[in-house]
């Protein structure tokens, strides 16, 4: 099956893998006792939050940006609502292909297994089941993570995938920006290339 | 008399530099993206998270590597010009969910110490955070290590920690982009032209021909990069982290899934 956007590997129902986003490591979900703050400790006001990337970009007008920055991607207000509108009205998609990318990327965190061995990230490795590339996840130097946001907003990678039925909506001129990693890989620590 | 000379053109020409890495990073037409996001990192770019990444150590497979990368469009050899510093006023932080909730239970916080060169940075963590949410204190330090130097040494918890200029690792086309959707373009804020374009560059005959369309071939070009593939003309502030996955794992558990975010945070929340 051709897979817009996404090189096929492991066709897994991602159905399975989004249920299982919510496990983490064995322990328990608790909320934290609050400790107490110490006396005259300064306060920070959080006024940016990245995880993913590009999906503020992608999903919400830039001016709703900031909403966003300022907020815990558990309490998100703009971000949950912007991809639904983004999908179904300028990327064209139905409901249910909207509301798979809103369960997909929400809350907006980068999910990686520590159990899992692998070489590299795999940018959605665990939200697609290791489709693209391990059940790691996170996220590597040189994965292609808008290729792979794009196959996903206005390709068929979720419908391949099993998640959604096909809405049949995809714009194929959108599905990739045709830019490949362009990096050196470095295999020593701090493993980014030395700046220009 | 002449020595006097030397020293006053040395300083027009430093001058001359500072000034046109600021008009060039004022001006430059393809920011945005994660880079630029908003008007407040606009205005305080050592706070403007970049990407971040979550990888497997390549070189111990005991430990994750965590990037936060920051203060996007540093030119090509500015990165030593004390204006691209990390931001002292400014509490950079990793935060993690490791027992399954998607809230923090785990943070990582640095704070730099002045600028420019000699500038150090504070190491903070991993430990539970004080406060669960927006507003966050620091949490027990856990040690101080220079900028911009690579220190085979961990620090007493195990932890290697880099920090100062690293290329940026990003690649995108991101001039069409701006094309496609000109509202995420900071710099057409407040009122954003309608769009010129409704397809990514670089598509391929064989391509259109197996999907019967028309897609844009002409060559597509990744935003970091002048005059084509070869060099990346802009850097970034990179925050490096090599941690053992023990001192990601829950209490009493083993090492499993971690959700992670990075924020930077002020005191004036500006």
């Amino acid at each position: 099956m051709r897979i817009l956007g996404i090189a096929p590997t492991l066709a897994l129902s991602v159905g399975v893998a989004i249920a299982a986003l919510t496990g983490c490591g064995g322990g328990t979900s608790t909320a934290i006792q609050p400790k107490p703050i110490p006396p005259g400790a300064t306060q920070y006001i959080q006024i940016e939050r990245l995880a993913r990337p590009a999906v503020k970009e992608a999903f919400e007008m830039f001016a709703r940006h900031d909403q966003t920055n300022r907020s815990s991607p558990y309490a998100d207000p703009i971000l949950p609502g912007d991809i639904v509108t983004f999908m179904t009205t300028a990327a064209g998609r139905d409901a249910a292909t909207a509301s798979a990318i809103q369960s997909i990327l929400i809350p907006d965190e980068m999910v990686a297994d520590l159990s899992q061995s692998a070489s590299d990230g795999a940018y959605l490795g665990i939200e697609t089941g290791g489709a693209t590339g391990n059940k790691f996840g996170g996220r590597g130097l040189d994965n292609d993570v808008i290729a792979i946001s794009l196959g996903a907003i206005f390709g068929n990678t979720l419908s391949a995938l099993g998640v959604v039925p096909d809405d049949h909506h995809e714009s194929p001129c959108l599905t990739n920006d045709n830019v490949p990693y362009d990096k050196t890989p470095n295999a020593a620590f701090p493993y980014l290339d030395p700046p220009k | 008399m002449t020595h006097r000379i030397a020293r006053l053109a040395g300083g027009v020409v430093v001058l001359a530099m500072l000034l046109g890495a600021v008009i060039l990073y004022t001006v430059h037409p393809v920011s945005g993206s994660d880079h630029q996001d908003s008007p407040t990192m606009i205005s305080r770019p050592g706070a403007d998270i970049t990407d971040v990444f979550v990888f497997p150590s390549p070189s111990n497979t005991n430990n994750v590597v965590l990037v936060m990368d920051v203060y996007p469009l540093i030119p090509a050899g500015q990165s030593s010009n004390p204006q691209f510093s990390f931001d002292p006023a400014v509490m950079y932080q990793f935060k993690i969910d490791n027992v399954g909730d998607r809230k923090e239970h785990l943070v990582i916080q640095f704070q730099a110490n002045g600028t420019g060169t000699g500038q150090t940075l504070n190491v903070y963590g991993p430990a539970a955070p004080n406060i669960q949410g927006t507003v966050s204190t620091f949490v027990g330090l856990t040690g101080t290590i220079p900028v911009n130097s690579i220190n085979t040494s961990p620090l007493a918890n195990g932890m290697h920690v880099f920090a100062g200029p690293r290329q940026d690792p990003f690649f995108f086309d991101l001039a069409r982009f701006f094309q496609i959707i000109p509202d995420r373009n900071y710099a057409n804020q407040p009122s954003s032209p309608p769009a010129s374009a409704t397809s990514f560059r670089g598509f391929t005959a064989a391509f259109n021909s197996a999907n019967g369309t028309s897609c844009d071939t002409s060559p597509s070009q990744d935003f970091l990069l002048a005059g084509g593939p070869g060099g990346t003309t802009f850097n970034v502030l990179s925050i490096v982290i090599e941690i053992p996955k023990a001192l990601l794992a829950p209490s009493g558990g083993v090492p499993g899934k971690i959700a992670a975010w990075a924020t930077t945070s002020t005191t004036s929340g500006s």
